[in-house]
């Protein structure tokens, strides 16, 4: 179960509209390294854990991650209001227009539709951890883009926030790693899969 | 910046820090100083809590409000400038 709470994790409020950045930021919404392939991965994941500090750290992480969906779709929004046609057509947001108008569509910044198959749940803790450790560097790696392209201080505070909760959730993830290779037979991590090999 | 906005920025920071603490909890159990610390951010934040929620109504959707305080504007990606 969830609840909501009517309240972004970290404020977002963007003074000037701007729809080649709305362009590049929706990128972490439906994106290959975006938030959305973020949450699923972490909340299908869980089930399969064994131990109940994953079991947490996936269920928190997942549920944060959530939240910066939420962020960025309200960064998305802000950046996209007041919209003329010239504005929409000059700064490249005409494709992504066409089809949306100025909703919020989980794509990438080159308008391919949000796929499962940006995101893995292979019910292996080793390989899922992996798969997140990657996953939060890749994410981290799309903020210092997106931070390279766009100058507006309003845009780059939020984006910041998101990009350093990535550097958290990958020192969270090594962590939650080395808790599980300490519980596996140390000379040989892969001769046991604790999600579904029977001691 | 309004009041409003001002208040909800105190609230949010005490609850970064109390969810900083909570996935760090998930991999040092039960460590006593950020127990301790996670403990003083809570009593803080009901304080907080109590006053925006008497002046602007719920934040979270068991709060004992009427739902027409619920829906009332804004909502987290409006900006108040646009009402």
């Amino acid at each position: 179960m969830w609840n909501y709470e009517k309240r972004l994790q970290y404020p977002v409020k963007i003074k000037n509209p701007n729809p080649q950045f709305a362009k590049i930021i929706i990128s972490q919404y439906g994106g290959p390294d975006g938030e959305l392939g973020a949450s699923l991965r972490y909340l299908s994941q869980r089930f399969s854990m064994p131990y109940p500090e994953l079991k947490g750290m996936l269920t928190d992480i997942g549920t944060e991650e959530l939240g910066h969906l939420e962020m960025i779709g309200a960064i998305v929004y802000q950046l996209t209001r007041n919209l003329t046609p010239e504005q929409i057509k000059k700064n490249g947001f005409d494709a992504y227009f066409v089809d949306h108008t100025t909703g919020i569509y989980p794509a990438s910044s080159a308008g391919v539709p949000f796929t499962a198959a940006y995101l893995q749940s292979k019910g292996d803790c080793i390989t899922d951890l992996h798969e997140n450790l990657a996953a939060e560097q890749k994410a981290r790696t799309t903020y210092d883009n997106i931070l390279r392209l766009v100058d507006d201080p309003d845009v780059a505070d939020a984006i910041k926030f998101l990009r350093e909760r990535e550097v958290v959730h990958y020192q969270r993830f090594g962590e939650g790693l080395r808790l599980a290779t300490d519980r596996l037979n140390e000379k040989n991590f892969y001769a046991f899969n604790p999600s579904f090999d029977k001691k | 910046m309004t009041e409003r906005e001002a208040l909800l920025r105190k609230i949010a920071a005490k609850q970064f820090a109390i969810w900083e603490l909570h996935i760090y909890l998930d991999t040092h159990i039960n460590e006593p100083e950020a127990v301790k610390r996670s403990k003083k951010c809570k009593e803080e934040l009901n304080v907080l809590v109590k006053e925006y929620e008497n002046e602007y109504g719920p934040l979270t959707n068991d709060c004992s409000s009427t739902s027409s305080a619920w829906l009332k504007n804004p909502w987290p990606w409006d900006l108040e400038d646009d009402d």
